[in-house]
């Protein structure tokens, strides 16, 4: 029962969110196009939705607070009430009521009591309030009250059309109305404006006016080197193209640099999009402001067409983990592939070989040679030597050879052909799993416009907050994102946008001052770059403000006073845990998270962001992500003998050096000076001294670029990741596992944290910790391999490392490198040097008696046994040995050794 | 070694055994009876640096031989690193280096696997850990043990 209802509630959660989503957007729509009936519908529809859904999972308070909207919501659709701010104001109260309430069942809270009459006051409020309004103002206020409170009647508010011009702008009224909310014009105010000036300019251009860009474009880019700010191009290289956009963005007033808006891949989704405007009648272009994406009704009726299925993101993920698995597998089955295919060349070599061998043995002996033919058969005395072919039996020998070995040869070919058989299909699995991978990929993308959405409302209330006039862009809405990256993302932009919002912008004063607009331009851009997307936001603000940056690095001890540190590093102190520059924490920014949490989350998700600012005119943050979040693309590289991933969007470039010193902090790659991460130093890991070149992985993190030093780069794969459970999820260095083409477990490098670490050197160095207890190590010394394997295996399987030597000198160079030997069990006669004279040379150089020496011989006379035993064998056993009474003496030799 | 097919295959009764206990005498014992006598085994024991352990039976998902082992760089010493069992990376914890015992040099080890709650666990384990009735040693609480170490607690 309490499943089916858990069931139930999923279900509920997963409509509900969808629903809410709609009703935002489309009261957000209703504020600026109150005569919307499609708008009104289809939340009158969602509401009616979740009114009935919540009851049907007891979810009475929310269904009633539905309720009550619904009402409402129906009340403006069959005329007998009109939209107004207010009302909208209340509903989204409601709607966020209603949120709460959601969000409280899915974590199986109870409903709180009073929700309902909390709303039903806002809405009855609002409703009073604008009657109040209206008949107060009814007739000074026609201009702003015509689209939301026509004088002439409350019958005729669906009639009213918007007046030419939009939605004109509310002048000093609308504060007295509503003192509470001083930002509220904010939105509302900056609707004409792209609607009457940008929008022109920028389909000029989009249709093809290459002179004005032409014409902005040097201009621009010689600002920037006059500004002298060299660190825009040095931090991010790649973003030469997009500063101009960005100034672009800071001067939209300025003609000719306005229109470079349209440039690049903003361009044609701008065109269109105005064009559509331009189309459809007044009431589209008053919000083509926001550049929406293509209206959410258009696609959700277009998706009905096709045929869908709701289908929950967990299942997708399941499909997604069994083909990672079989991506696994089958990586394995092509390595073994490749092994058998080894094999087979070896065999047709060696079979070839004897083919020939055979055959031309054959020839020689398939037919007897008379003078060989020593038996003489009566029967055929008659014949002479050459009138009958006599067989012997090496004849007959040679004849079967040929025989079998041509079956043989056979065999081989169709053995060949059947792996090339295998080989195909296995080809042809892999390029289905590659598509199959596509497609349950591409099921999993949800375009960025539907994560850039959730922030029109955000800016909305910020703006009004701050009393700050912003404009919000999107651009690149149909950029498919990875459901994982999709749900990570709302966090770090919604702190990015509240900081541009909070620090980034000045006042409109101050703005007015520096010759800008009064209203600021927040703008989200995603756009695919290969297997990456990219996503900026930026802003037209007063740019990063590196003098208070300094200041608080400088509270914070980060940084001396006096100390000289570039704008790159007063960068990436933006990231140091609790860093604000706000002068007082309020609501919009500031409350002691910073943006290291930015940083976290995105390592989390295996992507990165940098930061490009110019003083005056703006900042971009632009956050780089793996396209699918699933299946990755990675480098895999060694440490030692451990083996490590790095998704390989988090590098930029890999390159041999000479290894530097263990404890060099820096490491120069092709004439630049790089922040070193060395991971031998790191891990804890020695150095092995004989290798002098090493590899470095150079990567971004937060910025700055940095050089993971590592031992070996063994392949590029597809693999797949997995995060951490709970217990490990705070192990920030990795960011999971992925499993090889053997099965064998690697950890993801977090390039992020582990270069943190090397900075703070705040980890416990203790080696210790990861070494597994180590395995005590003997030497067994024979002659004869198969009993150096023999015990090698015996030994091994019983938790020892078994070094081995074909005779005492040997031993004695093995005992040279690896002094750490804790046991020795030696043969006695072998070639070279024996057992009797490793004895007397390990005598010679102190070994015996700090190692114990046993003989394991097959000579058992007492002779033999005394002379080992006075050249200091510990022990003396006779071959054939027995397994266990093997095990049983070397583990007590080895275990009074230890006590030694 | 020998004795381990034994445990695995269920055919020999465990110690602390599965069976009920026939009471001479007694006749046939109705179904309810039956079934409470057939009492599941309560806990899973097991031995490591020559500690007794117990882990609640509801919490274990199955014994595992100790294969390979990935180390875990940076990671606290009673992460011994993490174990592959099926496609599943799962942390393997040393309680003798926990409890800061001696490491276990024992030869034959195995791996308890745990779940709480989807958060699986793989304690490592000398010999053969045993299905019993009865609790003795210190109780692996899992549920808790996430909680209190899992990395980054302290």
């Amino acid at each position: 029962m309490g499943k089916i209802s858990n069931e139930l509630l999923g279900f509920f959660l997963e409509e509900a969110s969808e629903h809410l989503a709609t009703l935002e957007n489309g009261l957000l729509q209703l504020e600026k196009d109150p005569d919307d009936r499609s708008v009104l519908d289809e939340l009158f529809r969602s509401a009616h939705t979740i009114k009935g859904s919540a009851a049907l999972v007891k979810l009475t308070e929310t269904s009633a607070v539905a309720h009550r909207l619904e009402d409402t919501l129906e009340a403006l659709r069959d005329g007998s009430a009109t939209s107004s701010h207010q009302k909208v104001d209340a509903m989204l109260f409601a709607l966020d009521k209603i949120k709460e309430l959601v969000s409280l069942a899915a974590s199986g809270e109870d409903e709180p009591e009073g929700v309902l009459e909390e709303v039903r006051n806002a809405l009855e409020g609002a409703d009073l309030q604008a009657t109040a309004r209206s008949a107060e103002s009814a007739g000074s206020l026609t201009g702003d009250l015509s689209l939301t409170e026509p004088s002439d009647g409350e019958q005729a508010g669906s009639e009213v059309s918007v007046p030419e011009g939009g939605y004109p702008a509310p002048q000093a009224e609308l504060p007295d109305v509503h003192a509470m909310e001083p930002g509220e014009t904010g939105p509302t105010e900056t609707l004409p404006d792209p609607g009457f000036e940008d929008v022109p300019e920028a389909v000029q251009v989009a249709e093809g006016e290459p002179g004005a860009v032409a014409e902005a474009y040097p201009v621009l880019q010689e600002d920037v080197s006059e500004a002298g700010d060299d660190m825009l191009a040095e931090a991010l290289p790649v973003a030469e193209d997009d500063e101009t956009e960005l100034l672009a963005t800071a001067e939209p007033e300025t003609g000719t640099i306005g229109g470079q808006q349209a440039r690049e891949e903003e361009g044609p989704d701008t065109a269109e999009e105005e064009e559509k405007a331009r189309v459809t009648p007044d009431s589209e272009e008053s919000f083509s402001a926001e550049r929406r994406m293509p209206g959410r009704r258009k696609t959700d009726i277009n998706l009905a067409a096709g045929g869908v299925i709701k289908l929950n993101s967990l299942k997708l993920d399941g499909m997604m983990n069994v083909l990672g698995e079989i991506t696994i597998r089958k990586n394995h089955l092509m390595n073994q592939l490749a092994f058998v295919e080894r094999l087979r060349e070896e065999i047709e070599f060696a079979g070839e070989r004897l083919l020939k061998e055979v055959n031309s043995f054959s020839e020689r002996y398939a037919y007897s040679l008379p003078e060989q033919v020593k038996f003489k058969d009566a029967l055929l005395s008659e014949f002479m030597d050459l009138e009958f072919d006599r067989y012997d039996e090496l004849n007959l020998f040679s004849r079967k050879l040929q025989e079998i070995t041509n079956d043989v040869n056979e065999g081989f070919r169709s053995l060949g052909n059947f792996f090339l058989d295998v080989g195909l299909n296995a080809t042809a699995m892999e390029r289905m799993i590659t598509d199959m991978k596509e497609r349950i990929s591409d099921a999993r993308m949800i375009e960025a416009g539907m994560l850039f959405q959730r922030f029109t409302r955000t800016v909305r209330d910020l703006s009004r907050q701050t009393g700050k006039d912003i404009r919000f862009l999107v651009a690149g809405g149909d950029t498919p994102l990875d459901r994982v990256v999709f749900d990570g993302l709302f966090d770090p932009l919604l702190h990015i946008i509240r900081n541009a919002v909070a620090h980034g912008f000045e006042s409109p004063e101050e703005r007015k001052r520096a010759g800008k607009p009064a209203t600021g331009t927040i703008r989200l851009a995603a756009k695919r770059e290969g297997n990456t997307v990219v996503i900026d936001i930026r802003d037209d603000g007063r740019g990063i403000q590196f003098d208070k940056v300094r200041e608080r690095a400088i509270a914070r001890g980060l940084l001396a006073p006096g100390q000289a540190a570039g704008p790159k590093e007063l960068l990436r102190y933006l990231f140091a845990p609790g860093f604000s520059t706000a002068d007082s924490t309020d609501e919009t920014s500031g409350r002691g998270v910073g943006l290291d949490v930015v940083k976290d989350r995105l390592a989390s998700l295996n992507g990165t962001v940098s930061i490009l600012t110019k003083k005056g005119r703006g900042t971009v943050f632009r956050l780089r992500l793996p396209l699918s979040l699933v299946i990755i693309n990675v480098i895999h590289f060694r440490v030692a003998n451990l083996d490590f991933v790095i998704p390989s969007n988090l590098i930029m470039e890999i390159t041999d050096i000479v290894r530097p010193p263990e404890e060099e902090k820096k490491v120069k790659v092709r004439e630049e000076s790089l922040d070193a991460v060395n991971l031998h130093g790191i891990f804890g890991i020695p150095v092995d001294a004989s290798t002098k070149t090493c590899f470095a992985i150079i990567t971004q993190v937060s910025g700055a670029r940095v050089a993971l030093i590592v031992d070996e780069i063994v392949a590029q794969e597809d693999t797949v990741i997995r995060p951490f459970g709970s217990f490990l999820k705070e192990m920030r260095y990795y960011s999971g596992t992925s499993t090889s083409g053997d099965g064998r477990l690697r950890l993801v490098i977090n390039p992020a944290w582990l270069a943190e670490c090397s900075e703070r050197r705040e980890v416990d160095l203790d080696g210790d910790a990861f070494k597994e207890p180590e395995k005590p190590k003997l030497l067994v010394v024979d002659d004869s391999l198969s009993v150096r394997k023999i015990a090698s295996l015996f030994l091994q399987a019983n938790g020892f490392e078994v070094l081995t030597a074909s005779n005492g000198m040997e031993a004695l160079d093995v005992l040279v490198d690896q002094p750490e030997v804790r046991f020795i069990l030696t043969d006695l006669e072998m070639p070279v040097m024996h057992g009797y004279e490793l004895l007397a040379e390990l005598q010679r150089r102190g070994f015996i008696g700090r190692i114990p020496v046993v003989v394991l011989t097959s000579r058992g006379g007492e002779q033999h046994k005394k002379k080992a035993f006075d050249l200091g064998a510990s022990d003396y056993l006779v071959k054939p040995f027995e397994e266990t009474s093997l095990i049983e003496t070397v583990r007590k030799y080895v275990h009074e050794q230890q006590r030694v | 070694m020998n004795t381990a097919p034994e445990e695995h295959n269920g055919a020999t009764p465990l110690p602390g055994s599965l069976t009920p206990p026939t009471i001479p005498g007694q006749g046939q014992t109705s179904e309810v009876e039956q079934q409470a006598e057939r009492i599941a085994p309560v806990c899973c024991c097991f031995r490591l640096s020559g500690k007794e352990y117990f882990l609640a039976i509801e919490y274990m998902l199955e014994i595992a031989d100790l294969t390979e082992i990935t180390l875990v760089p940076l990671a606290p010493p009673h992460l011994r690193g993490l174990v592959n069992i099926r496609g599943e990376a799962i942390p393997v914890i040393d309680l003798a280096r926990l409890h800061g015992d001696a490491p276990s040099h024992a030869r034959d080890q195995r791996l308890i696997i745990s779940d709480a709650g989807g958060e699986k666990l793989a304690f490592l384990a000398e010999g053969i850990p045993s299905l019993s009735r009865e609790r003795e040693g210190e109780e692996v609480d899992v549920v808790h043990f996430v909680r209190s170490y899992k990395i980054g607690v302290n």
